[in-house]
């Protein structure tokens, strides 16, 4: 698996698909990344299907609900996922090690609304492993946090009239108690 | 032309809220720290609802309005008794909490069920859960039964299992553990047992009562491919024949 970095000028190549983000910026990927995102996939195959005479396909595909920012990482994390393997491709669990490795890392760099747009945006492509990846990252984030810390690790308001949240903590006060440091 | 059609239909078949967002907001810092979270398809706040201990996916009911009854449809429940000093004050806390919790929640079938507590004077009540589970056509199902050592209850009469259990035919993984018991808890089954999709089942801590019960439960398991018996009680055992034609371990 090769793992060049999309070039800015598209050119025109069999085997890259060109995106295109809700705010104009157009990506070029390798046929192998771009098919990870079953949404690309299916937008692909239908217009393959209605274009038998297209030999050399410089498709562009318009993602309306897709930004640049969060496609960009989207795109870096598919190569890396396709890299690793196809790196350990007759080792199941080295693969799996390499890549919690890597998932680890990439989590590093990510700030909370970033999870969030990313989730957004896997899930408009259907791209299910990143998806899954980032569900789980949300969820070990705000596991065993109180509901102060996660409403400000999702940076969300109360919008409870006064009296409502008291009441429910206390209909569910067992889960209230002994929650991590924040 | 054609790809306007696409445009919109690609967005229209993913039911994704349209981000309009100018191309200048898309750098995120830390002022802009708006609530994107709650724009996300409930499909999705449910699967991260799901990934987490029950307790936590409850407590995200008192964030906001969108959040309060979006836990209900969990299909994952585990309850985990702490073992912390104050623990017999928050008994009352834990029953009412699993009690709401069964009783709140939709209907959808329940994909995995965990409980870890001690059994104390609620023994009935914790058949019932157990029941609940298995009505929910439950398909794995973990069970941790104790009683603390210094509690007065009287840890000599077996917890009797519901019947409903061992006839599920939604079971696909049991696990009983009985821990942290002066004496060893002897294990009452029922007399017709039918596990018709069991593949794993785990014992643990047990005591086997006869060799007539466990000639039922053992012939009970048509699909059994995995077993555990781990430091079980064979005192009152003479002889059993395990008839798991499937069984690999």
């Amino acid at each position: 698996m090769s793992n060049q970095s999309e070039s800015p000028n598209p050119t025109s190549s069999s085997n890259k698909i060109t995106l295109k983000t809700s705010d104009n910026e157009v990506f070029e990927v390798e046929e192998a990344v771009a098919m990870k995102f079953c949404t690309v996939k299916q937008y692909f195959d239908d217009e393959n299907n209605n274009n038998v005479t297209s030999g050399t396909s410089t498709t562009l595909i318009p993602l309306p609900n897709v930004e640049s920012h969060p496609l960009a990482i989207l795109i870096t994390y598919c190569k890396k996922h396709l890299e690793i393997k196809a790196n350990n491709a007759d080792n199941k669990k080295e693969m799996e090690i390499d890549m919690e490795h890597y998932e680890r890392e990439f989590l590093k760099n990510v700030m909370p609304q970033e999870l969030t747009e990313l989730i957004l945006a896997a899930n408009y492509l259907n791209f299910k492993e990143a998806l899954d990846f980032f569900c789980r990252a949300v969820a070990s984030a705000i596991q065993n946090k109180s509901v102060e810390y996660v409403r400000k690790f999702f940076g969300l308001e109360s919008d409870f009239k006064p009296g409502e949240e008291e009441k429910l903590r206390e209909e569910f006060a067992w889960s209230f108690e002994g929650v991590d440091e924040d | 032309m054609e790809i306007v059609r696409r445009r919109r239909a690609i967005g229209e078949t993913m039911n994704v809220t349209p981000l309009a967002r100018k191309a200048k907001n898309q750098k995120l810092n830390d002022e802009q720290n708006t609530d994107r979270i709650s724009n996300l398809p409930d499909a999705i706040l449910q699967r991260i609802l799901t990934l987490l201990e029950t307790k936590d996916a409850v407590k995200t009911s008192t964030l906001s309005k969108r959040w309060q009854y979006l836990w209900m449809s969990i299909t994952y429940l585990v309850f985990l008794e702490d073992d912390g000093p104050d623990k017999r004050k928050k008994r009352v806390q834990f029953m009412n909490f699993v009690e709401r919790v069964l009783v709140l929640r939709d209907s959808s079938d329940l994909t995995l069920f965990v409980l870890s507590c001690d059994v104390l004077n609620d023994a009935s009540c914790i058949n019932a859960w157990i029941s609940a589970a298995v009505m929910h056509k439950v398909q794995v199902l973990s069970i941790g039964l104790g009683s603390d050592e210094d509690s007065r209850c009287n840890s000599e009469e077996p917890i009797v299992l519901p019947h409903c259990l061992f006839i599920s035919e939604s079971l696909t993984y049991l696990s009983l553990t009985y821990f942290n018991l002066k004496s060893y808890i002897l294990l009452k089954v029922p007399s017709s047992i039918w596990f018709s999709s069991l593949k794993t089942l785990k014992i643990r801590f047990a005591v086997f009562p006869d060799d007539r019960s466990m000639q039922q439960l053992f012939s009970g398991v048509p699909v059994l491919e995995d077993l555990t018996l781990d430091a079980c009680c064979w005192w009152n055992v003479r002889s059993v024949c395990i008839s798991a034609p499937m069984l690999k371990t």
